[in-house]
């Protein structure tokens, strides 16, 4: 048998997908990129948050916190990674939340 | 305007430039080839699994393309380390080998001949004798014979050394005329 052979012979034994396969790859491919479009503007946001928290602790200072006997005084670079956590955090939550509320929409008053 | 005839670069700068129409004759044109090599390493329905998600990483990552190499020696890159990669997790390996056993018994046990076979059958006599051979051998013979590989993309698509390619390129091309071998000797003992 000849090499022409042998590759007439795999060429026959290609093998197809599912017939929906390309509909299925461009959907998935749509609906990432609809899900980065959504994140984009999120992302944009918590950066812009974060940024502010960072400016932010330049000018401002956590004060001295005195428990009984003891002083607590916090350095800027732990106020502003506590602080810039604590508002992620909360964000999170909050874009949690806005997904609960987006998914079930209030009900729509009825007539009369 | 897109045309299902452009080329692959053409379509490729299309594609970074938005045109997701451009990607889906992307998809089209070697969906095939890409499909049978991932069934090389998977089995049927993982393979389809891996081709998809190996599709949407290279729709991510056109970008990075900077047409060094062909597309579709870069896209069977993406495939084969895909389904390597999906194989390696869930353990196919040791699978795969019992599937072989299984294939290798229905490939011995086919009488039907080539001749007288009709396409479909003689493909899928074709296709159980690549699926009961070792998933490197088939791979590389899928490779090297349907996509038009050379020796050096093929290194470059399944990591393998220049030996190795040669070698398993070797015993694959012998254990495949054996198999197609001992079919037609069943059959004309099957007619005698």
């Amino acid at each position: 048998m000849k090499e022409a052979d042998i590759k007439n012979l795999l060429k026959q034994s290609i093998k197809s997908p599912s017939p929906d396969f390309t509909e299925k790859v461009m959907a998935s491919v749509v609906l990432k990129e609809q899900t980065a479009r959504k994140l984009n503007p999120k992302m944009l946001f918590i950066v812009l948050l974060f940024t502010a928290v960072v400016i932010l602790s330049f000018i401002l200072r956590m004060p001295e916190i005195n428990l009984y006997r003891f002083n607590f005084k916090l350095s800027p670079t732990f106020t502003v990674v506590f602080s810039s956590s604590f508002i992620l955090f909360c964000l999170s939550r909050l874009i949690d939340v806005y997904h609960v509320l987006a998914s079930h929409p209030p009900p729509v008053a009825g007539r009369g | 305007m897109t045309k299902s005839n452009d080329s692959d670069l053409e379509l490729v700068e299309k594609v970074k430039n938005g045109d997701t129409s451009a990607f889906r004759i992307l998809v089209d044109r070697y969906k095939k080839v890409s499909y049978s090599l991932a069934c090389s390493i998977l089995q049927d329905d993982d393979a389809e699994d891996a081709l998809q998600e190996s599709f949407i990483k290279v729709f991510y990552h056109i970008k990075k393309f900077r047409g060094d190499s062909s597309f579709s020696s870069w896209l069977y890159r993406i495939v084969v380390n895909t389904c390597f990669s999906m194989a390696k997790k869930q353990k196919k390996k040791e699978s795969f080998i019992g599937r072989a056993c299984e294939k290798d018994s229905i490939a011995d046990q086919s009488k039907t001949g080539i001749d007288h076979m009709m396409a479909s059958e003689q493909s899928e006599m074709i296709n159980s004798v690549l699926d009961s051979m070792k998933s490197d051998e088939a791979l590389l013979l899928r490779l090297f014979y349907l996509s038009e590989m050379d020796l050096k993309e093929i290194m470059k698509i399944t990591g393998y050394k220049e030996s190795k390619v040669k070698v398993t390129l070797f015993r694959a091309r012998k254990s495949l005329l054996l198999k197609i071998k001992s079919i037609y000797t069943n059959d004309l003992m099957s007619v005698s």
